[in-house]
């Protein structure tokens, strides 16, 4: 027994009540998140968010961003590249594999050199427990291709220059549109990451930081609350305004799970335009 | 005690996992943080504006400002549903929205009953469906393309928060004729290359002409068989004026920002520095009195400093002064050699010509000397000159065989272009706005 959890003079009997007690706060915890809180939204508050969920965003995204499926599909032969490293690993035990020179770079006519290069599988200690890697039949373009693929994954990060399809988190709500209880964290990155790919920034004057609400109808059509901009007369305040309130326009119709909610939304162009 | 310890344990477990899972509706001050975007031109659809037969070429000629600024996407025509759309009406926005244009120009000119040039023309937003601007010009029917230049700037302004640098002109030396017998020739042209026109003969030789902050005037070097002078030209009447005459070669004028100066270079027996004309009463001051060469003054844009060239420190490097000469020092800290600085109207940059490695390059730097950026190289690239509104510069760029040719690049050095004069020139210098 660690005396740390028992400390001397304390009689374990009262421990049962304290445990009841927590049992007790923790059941009227959740009974307030599930039942309370919409009666306790005050009106003009900022309060959470449902996301997406409704064919006509789904439909409309689809259609201005056909390229997305090329990406997803390019990012679908990532896991290939494994089996180059492979044999690699396999080497320290044969003989000493030739200074393979890397496949990727060389061209064309290599084709069929790398393969004599790469230490093939030798009937060495044969790693039962991995997935096979695919046997010898190597092919350079599709190495090429998974390298590609690789590439692109680890670019994931970075803003692209064109636009992209949903990202997992973004469909996954999507396939949730009954669910209307409430905005989770991963919902509200969702609409986050949705924003990210529509935000056009204006990095062309000094960036402005944009903080702007969407109040969503039951139709998921928005009313902008932008009242910053009519507060300046900066062009470069206004323009910053345009491109987000373009932005959130363009998510338009938003899924069920908004409706009816007061968004806080905040365009941060001061990130987003750093050393572009 | 055990037990007791693992129940609590359990419960501690349950109640975590509850938070984990609670809707964060339970937190109303939640906002949702966009901080990446995706930085790309503006995809703008500019259909040909209705009316006159000078609506397609007006809608023309703002579609190709707003392409060259490189802020811009304009759109192909031919995806266009609507083709031309009543600038009285409210444009159907699903129809731009399906070629995810996000702002729409729509224009029309018509010609009023005395003769004049009449342009509507309205800007929107495709997704949020309103209007952003909605302004009408009127000029004579010869001035069509300015109209278009002010329609190209009033958009790039209320699209990106800066000034619009279209209703420009450019003076540059036109260059013909072989290296042995070269004609330079004073020209001027709109900034997209228009109206060309030549501003001196050619009997003799003119070199680094510069714009006064009126855009009426410019000043410029020119070298005879006499020797060199600095002149003053008003572009709209023609009239010309020799600013005195100087025991030596003088050089490298550029106006005050209000106009009333001119600084420039008088080189005596090798020894270059940098004097001051009060135009109004042709009183000179001598600012710089170093033995070494001091030359290419520009006035920071309150007139207050001058940034310079000297070589004072064994190779040409930038230095900054105060206006009447005092408080010298060294801003370029980088290698190579610095020529050819020239202060940004909006004060922050000073652009530069460097030459290193082998190449030459245009490039900027803040105006304390910090944040030195190069923007291009190449054989030879020289003479940077501002547009407007701080955010794309003019350069000249010549090749080992060809002959000079005017250059832009944008103070990322990301979009870079041939200006549109397909002629040799060099010596390229922005005007203001004009009025």
């Amino acid at each position: 027994m660690n005396p740390a959890w028992s400390p001397q003079g304390r009689d374990d009997g009262w421990l049962p009540a304290l445990a009841a007690a927590a049992v007790l706060h923790v059941l009227v915890f959740t009974l307030v998140v599930m039942f309370g809180l919409p009666k306790l939204k005050p009106g003009g508050t900022a309060v959470p968010i449902n996301i997406v969920a409704n064919a006509p965003t789904t439909d409309s995204r689809a259609a201005e961003q056909a390229p997305q499926v090329q990406s997803a599909t390019t990012e679908e032969p990532a896991p290939e590249p494994e089996p180059a490293p492979a044999p690699a690993k396999s080497v320290p035990t044969p003989a000493p594999p030739k200074p393979a020179p890397k496949p990727v770079p060389t061209p064309a006519p290599a084709k069929t050199a790398p393969l004599k290069a790469q230490p093939a599988p030798t009937p060495a200690p044969a790693k039962p427990s991995k997935p096979a890697p695919p046997q010898p039949t190597f092919d350079l373009n599709r190495l090429d291709a998974s390298l590609q693929g690789a590439i692109a994954k680890a670019r994931a990060g970075r803003p692209a220059s064109a636009p992209r399809g949903p990202t997992r988190s973004e469909t996954a709500l999507q396939a949730r549109p009954s669910a209307g209880t409430g905005v989770s964290t991963s919902d509200v990155e969702g609409l986050g990451q949705l924003l990210n790919r529509l935000w056009n920034p204006n990095c062309a004057a000094d960036p402005v930081d944009v903080d702007l609400a969407i109040d969503v109808d039951m139709n998921g059509r928005i009313r902008v609350d932008a009242h910053g901009r009519d507060q300046s007369s900066d062009p470069a305040v206004a323009a910053s305004y345009i491109r987000a309130i373009s932005a959130v326009h363009k998510v338009e119709p938003y899924d069920p799970k908004f409706r009816g909610q007061h968004i806080p939304i905040r365009f941060i162009a001061s990130k987003a335009c750093a050393n572009r | 005690m055990f037990r007791t310890k693992n129940l609590f344990s359990v419960l501690l477990a349950a109640l975590a996992t509850l938070l984990a899972a609670a809707p964060i509706a339970a937190r109303a001050d939640i906002v949702v943080n966009v901080d990446q975007g995706v930085t790309q031109p503006l995809p703008i659809a500019i259909p040909a504006f209705g009316g006159s037969s000078v609506g397609g070429q007006v809608s023309q000629v703002v579609t190709a400002d707003l392409q060259r600024s490189g802020l811009f996407r304009p759109l192909d025509p031919n995806t266009f549903v609507q083709k031309r759309i009543d600038v009285n009406l409210q444009p159907q926005f699903d129809q731009w929205k399906q070629i995810s244009a996000q702002a729409l120009v729509t224009g029309q000119v018509t010609n009023d009953g005395d003769g004049r040039l009449r342009v509507d023309f309205r800007l929107w937003d495709v997704y949020a469906g309103e209007q952003l601007l909605g302004l009408q010009f009127t000029t004579t029917p010869e001035n069509w393309r300015r109209l278009a230049h002010k329609i190209a700037d009033a958009v790039y302004e209320k699209l990106t928060g800066e000034k619009g640098y279209f209703d420009t002109r450019v003076v540059f030396v036109a260059e013909s004729g072989t290296k042995a017998k070269r004609i330079r020739r004073l020209a001027i042209m709109d900034q997209d290359g228009a109206n060309p026109s030549y501003l001196t003969d050619g009997s003799y030789m003119v070199f680094t002409p510069r714009f006064s902050s009126n855009s009426q005037e410019i000043t410029f070097m020119a070298l005879r068989p006499t020797g060199a002078s600095i002149y003053l030209l008003n572009i709209e009447t023609g009239r010309q004026e020799a600013l005195g005459h100087y025991p030596g070669m003088v050089f490298a004028p550029r106006f005050s920002p209000d106009g009333r100066k001119v600084a420039f270079s008088v080189e005596k027996a090798g020894n270059s520095d940098i004097y001051v004309m009060d135009l109004g009463s042709h009183a000179t001051s001598r600012v710089t009195t170093d033995p070494a060469i001091d030359t290419s003054p520009s006035f920071s844009p309150d007139g207050s400093q001058m940034v310079f060239n000297s070589d004072r420190s064994g190779s040409p490097q930038i230095y900054v002064m105060n206006a009447d000469g005092s408080g010298a020092h060294r801003i370029s800290g980088g290698g190579g050699r610095y020529t050819a600085p020239v202060w940004s109207p909006d004060g922050k940059l000073i652009a530069f010509t460097k030459q290193e490695g082998g190449q030459f390059h245009i490039g900027v730097m803040n105006a304390d000397g910090s944040g030195e950026r190069i923007l291009t190289s190449s054989y030879l690239d020289e003479g940077p000159t501002w547009a407007p509104n701080s955010r794309v510069i003019m350069f000249f760029r010549d090749s080992a065989g060809g002959g000079p040719r005017l250059w832009t690049v944008d103070v990322t050095g990301r979009v870079t272009a041939q200006a549109p004069y397909p002629l040799s020139a060099s010596d390229p210098a922005w005007s203001p706005l004009l009025n």
